[in-house]
């Protein structure tokens, strides 16, 4: 009875980390899943451009500095530049390779934000730039990182 | 900026300078063009760079010889309503694999009532919201100040910032607006208009401007820029020959004018107008300089002549013919493009009052009103010659200018 006892209450025990577990990955509101869920969209983007290195690593470079926008929207001047030369990469190795496609930055957005947080802080980060004016964006391939 | 020059450099400078006027000598009074896309309500800053791209890149296919001198991306957003938008979309799509700025198209169909009292409440106000406008404004006044006529397509509640801030530059000659999918009551003067029966999110506005184009086949949002607008052959044709017909609707100034902006010079004399804002603005000016603006008064005056004759060229003669003069050893009159022999110092009523600025500008500074004796005996040949590089100076920012 004792032994059972004790059986239950490690399973119980079990049960609640599983829990724990279960709660911390799907809560998104914190910092730190913010961060962690990094790792989530490299693994998204590399999936879903593996096809294409040059485009998988462009896109790479555009969810990065979305990731920088999603765990500090409020740096979101100095973080913007990092994205529009991302962005002028990504349609740069479009151009290149002579695609016609639309839409890839939005794809790569929706990859790099996903998660209800991750968008309530995106839509901070585009306030803070409500206002400005933008001069880049275009097609630069010259702007790809060579990391 | 200014400085005095050795005249022995004198004759190689008057020689580059009749090889380099050819190459100068181009007729343009038609202010190169700056695109502008004004995103709205809709687009976040992934999408609207998206929109501009896009356009950018139709144009370019459909009128390849229409060359902005640059393509910009005049962003606004607008917090309170997307977070608004997001809590509702959020309560009802749970599946963060549906991407909420992708999905605005399901957001009637999502939760209509709510949706429709949010978006009633933030795009249909004709008011700016939260969004400071003084940077995009500078940055329209930047253009301008290069001589640039701006051309702004702005697309939902982008009318709304884009029809403040051209109120606000008061330069409607220089600045025309094309209106895609507007929830505003008008468009800055009176200029083209887009928007679908079909559209959704106009649909909700009764102040908005009456749709005029029919979709086919209809859908129950039909608002985006790229997907809807962009995607519709007849609409898509319709914009960028609007922007087309924008493009080359620019004319000639009537009336003379130093500003910039009247396009009454050459489009290159741009950078001479500017320096002379500066100028005037100086306690005292150093003879070259005093010089620079007699020429600038002599091609002012030029009435008969097309504005493309008043240009960059018709500034380098004119100084490099008072070089000549200065230069030659017999001081022998004759009639040249040197603003002295042009009637200058001959100190008529008519030249001291006409053009008005001139008589402003004597005023201010008499001691440039000089004969051409009293210019030799002050240095004139290195004054004159200082003028010059000044000239190849800002003749280099022209060019500068122009490539970028």
């Amino acid at each position: 009875m004792n032994f059972s006892f004790k059986k239950a209450l490690a399973v119980l025990f079990l049960i609640l980390l599983i829990l724990l577990g279960f709660w911390f990955f799907k809560k998104d509101g914190s910092d730190e899943s913010i961060i962690s869920g990094w790792e989530q969209v490299r693994v998204s983007v590399e999936t879903r451009y593996a096809s294409n290195p040059e485009l998988k690593k462009a896109a790479l470079q555009m969810a990065k500095a979305l990731q920088l926008a999603v765990e500090n929207p409020d740096n979101a001047v100095a973080i913007d530049v990092e994205l529009e030369k991302a962005m002028s990469c990504v349609l740069g190795v479009l151009e290149k390779q002579g695609s016609d496609e639309s839409g890839v930055l939005g794809d790569i957005r929706d990859l790099a934000i996903k998660g209800s947080e991750r968008e309530r802080r995106y839509i901070r980060y585009n306030a803070r730039l409500s206002g400005r004016v933008f001069d880049g964006g275009g097609p630069d391939i010259s702007l790809c990182t060579q990391d | 900026m200014y400085s005095r020059l050795n005249p022995v450099k004198l004759t190689i400078a008057s020689s580059v300078l009749a090889l380099l006027l050819p190459l100068f000598s181009r007729a343009d009074c038609n202010s190169p063009k700056v695109l502008y896309f004004a995103n709205g309500m809709f687009n976040d800053r992934v999408g609207a760079n998206e929109s501009k791209d896009e356009l950018q890149k139709k144009l370019q296919r459909k009128y390849p010889s229409d060359k902005f001198a640059t393509v910009k991306l005049a962003f606004n957003t607008d917090e309170a309503a997307l977070i608004q938008l997001h809590q509702v979309f959020r309560q009802k799509v749970t599946d963060i694999n549906v991407s909420f700025w992708k999905s605005f198209a399901n957001l009637l169909q999502v939760n209509p009532k709510d949706v429709s009292t949010i978006l009633s409440k933030y795009i249909a106000v004709e008011k700016l919201l939260d969004v400071d406008l003084s940077l995009q404004i500078k940055s329209y006044q930047a253009s301008l100040k290069n001589g640039w006529s701006i051309i702004t397509v702005a697309h939902s509640q982008g009318n709304f910032y884009t029809n403040s801030a051209f109120d606000n530059l008061n330069v409607g000659n220089m600045t025309s607006m094309i209106s895609v999918a507007t929830p505003a009551s008008r468009v800055f003067q009176d200029g083209p208009y887009f928007t679908f029966k079909s559209d959704g999110i106009i649909g909700l506005i009764p102040t908005a401007l009456s749709p005029n184009l029919t979709k086919e086949p209809a859908g129950l949002f039909d608002h985006e820029f790229i997907k809807h607008y962009l995607g519709d052959k007849t609409t898509h044709d319709q914009i960028l020959l609007a922007v087309h017909e924008t493009y080359n609707n620019a004319t000639e100034a009537s009336e003379p004018s130093l500003d910039p902006a009247a396009r009454y010079f050459d489009n290159d004399v741009v950078p001479i107008l500017n320096y002379y804002k500066e100028v005037v603005t100086q306690r005292s000016l150093l003879p070259g300089q005093c010089l620079l603006a007699w020429q600038l008064f002599d091609v002012y005056a030029r009435h008969g002549a097309t504005c493309t004759q008043r240009n960059f060229a018709a500034f380098k003669e004119g100084i490099s013919d008072c070089l000549k003069d200065l230069n030659d050893k017999n001081q022998e009159r004759r009639e040249t493009n040197c603003p002295f022999y042009r009637g200058m110092d001959f100190g008529s009523p008519y030249q001291a009052y006409f053009p008005a600025e001139s008589h402003d500008f004597f005023t201010s500074f008499p001691d440039c009103k000089m004969s051409f004796n009293d210019f030799h005996e002050q240095e004139g040949l290195n004054e004159a010659t200082a003028a010059l590089v000044l000239l190849q100076k800002l003749e280099t920012k022209t060019t500068k200018r122009e490539t970028k």
